[in-house]
């Protein structure tokens, strides 16, 4: 009877032997797929261990037995999915960190971007508040000039006033038939009265004119050294960020770079990445 | 005997996923030294035989199974079979597991099921009987079998009022409670049968539970050829390596050897573990 048994038995061999190489087919095809996936990304194959030993084993299916034929089978039915689970697995905890060095890599780059943008925005806010400064005084100096035109007018007036007085009683002196000096007392003090105004206004006007001269030289130069400390410190801000930028750009494409490959090999697998672009609903159309 | 007994008395355990998966280990590996025992009186005889080149293969394939198996209880040294295989053996343990857990849980329901349809008077003696089976499962010697007779005698009293008509649950119950207080076994087949009539429509697992039960008891009253009728019933309800197993034990028996070779057949294929039982046992049936 046992005879019997065994020869039915090797009815199965025969016939699982079939099934098991058909099986292996599947699974190479799996295990093929999983590691150009994670060598896409770059990775090694954790599982290479454990499927070198079914590999091994599909090797001999040939010569192997009805029950390691049937067992491989099984094996490799349930170890496709696991080899294709542990790929996926593997490739989205590298998908995770290489997201997070991209991220890094981004955060450094626009820091530097951001950090030359404050540097030069600080440059021109620091000549801006002196150029305003520089107006204030100019106009503290344009109030002060007024008030002294204002008092050389009045001086003047009253200048003409005292030469209009003396005109005037000359003339009458003169209409009266009487001779007059002009050293004479009076005329004098008219000239005199005459004279000291203008004498003030005009040395009024000199003093004022070089002061303004002076001060306005002065606020030039001031505006013409913040110019150039602004000038100097964007070319500063400007220098250091182009000597990081091409390195920080480099490291930044990189790590998007090495992401996108992950993404690659993830879709190779038909696992998707990114979500699908939501559709507007009818409603909003409407 | 044992077996039917051993699994039943496992399930209604219910024990951990790991503590199943140990006594199975405990079971194939008893059944793999036995069977290769067996193999190895045949061994020299078949191999001078013209089948010899497709029965080593088969004999190879066996002992590696049958190593691995070993290894896993710990008779082996560890890292003598491949991994693939000690996975593969694995995994087949576990889907077996996995089978009787999934069974228990039926059976439970179907415990469950009984109770709902009772009223006060009969759900009270049917809880105070599930109690006694659950703390005598849980307990062992002499007090294990006072509580089986006390959960007998409530299921009698449950089973005698005028008021119910027993389901399937309780007369599978009552049966193997009668069973397990070493009622004679001419006693004990009715009861069973009386839950195989019960559940011959549903043909759920309490059918498979108490087929199987009945065929093991026919066959222990030497009538063979109920027993491969009624097994072949078990069939209908389930299917599984174990009853499949049974089937062709007890086709053997009733003289059946091309039905028997068929379901050894179908055994095999349904789970390669299963060779190992159908080895062990050639020599002490026949």
């Amino acid at each position: 009877m046992i005879d019997d048994l065994l020869a039915s038995l090797v009815e199965l061999q025969k016939s699982e032997r079939v099934r098991v190489s058909a099986e292996a087919r599947d699974w190479s095809d799996s295990l093929k797929a999983s590691r150009a996936a994670l060598a896409k990304a770059g990775l090694d194959d954790k599982q290479a261990a454990v499927s070198q030993s079914a590999a091994e084993a599909i090797g001999q299916i040939p010569s192997l037995g009805l029950f390691s034929c049937q067992l491989l089978r099984r094996y490799l039915e349930a170890s496709k999915n696991t080899i294709r689970q542990a790929a996926v697995a593997h490739l989205q905890a590298e998908l995770q960190r290489r997201q997070a060095l991209a991220a890094e890599r981004k955060a450094e780059f626009d820091a530097a971007d951001a950090q030359k943008s404050m540097s030069v925005a600080a440059a021109l806010e620091h000549k801006r508040q002196v150029i305003e400064d520089v107006n204030e005084q100019r106009a503290i100096l344009n109030d002060h000039g007024d008030s002294i035109q204002q008092g050389c007018a009045c001086g003047l007036i009253l200048a003409c006033v005292v030469l209009a007085g003396y005109l005037a009683y000359n003339f009458m002196l003169a209409f009266a038939g009487k001779q007059t000096h002009v050293s004479a007392p009076l005329n004098v003090l008219f000239l005199t009265l005459f004279m000291l105004p203008v004498s003030v206004t005009l040395i009024a006007q000199m003093i004022y004119s070089m002061k303004r001269f002076m001060v306005e030289a002065e606020l030039k130069a001031r505006i013409h050294q913040a110019t150039m400390l602004c000038e100097k410190a964007i070319e500063q801000a400007e220098n250091r960020y182009r000597s990081v930028e091409p390195s920080l750009r480099q490291k930044r494409d990189q790590a998007e770079a090495d992401v996108q490959l992950v993404k690659e090999a993830l879709r190779s697998l038909g696992v998707e990445t990114d979500p699908a672009p939501t559709e507007p609903s009818p409603s909003e159309n409407v | 005997m044992n077996d039917i007994e051993s699994v039943f008395h496992v399930m209604l355990l219910a024990p951990s996923r790991r503590d199943l998966f140990d006594f199975q280990v405990e079971r194939l590996s008893q059944a793999a030294l036995l069977a290769q025992h067996k193999l190895a009186l045949v061994k020299d005889r078949l191999m001078s035989s013209d089948k010899a080149e497709v029965l080593w293969p088969l004999f190879d394939s066996f002992n590696e199974m049958a190593d691995a198996v070993g290894e896993l209880a710990g008779i082996h040294p560890r890292g003598k079979s491949p991994y693939w295989l000690i996975e593969a053996v694995k995994a087949e343990i576990e889907s077996n597991s996995n089978a009787l857990l999934a069974t228990a849980a039926s059976l439970s329901q179907a415990f469950d099921v009984t109770a709902s349809n009772l009223n006060t008077e009969q759900w009270t003696l049917w809880q105070t009987a599930m109690k006694s089976l659950d703390n005598a499962i849980s307990d062992y010697g002499l007090e294990r079998q006072e509580l089986y007779r006390d959960a007998r005698t409530h299921l009698n009293d449950l089973i005698s009022l005028p008021s119910i008509h027993p389901s399937p649950a309780m007369w599978l119950l009552f049966a193997w409670l009668s069973w397990k207080r070493r009622l004679s076994l001419e006693d004990v087949a009715p009861l069973f049968e009386n839950a195989m009539k019960a559940s011959q429509t549903a043909r759920n697992v309490v059918h498979w539970f108490a087929a199987r039960h009945l065929a093991h008891i026919q066959a222990e009253l030497g009538c063979a050829k109920e027993a491969f009728e009624t097994i072949k019933s078990a069939l209908l309800a389930k299917t599984d390596g174990q009853t499949l197993f049974e089937a062709f034990r007890f086709g053997l028996a009733a003289g059946r050897q091309a039905d028997a070779l068929a379901f050894a057949k179908r055994c095999v294929a349904f789970s390669p573990l299963h060779a190992l039982s159908l080895l062990a046992v050639m020599e002490v049936e026949f």
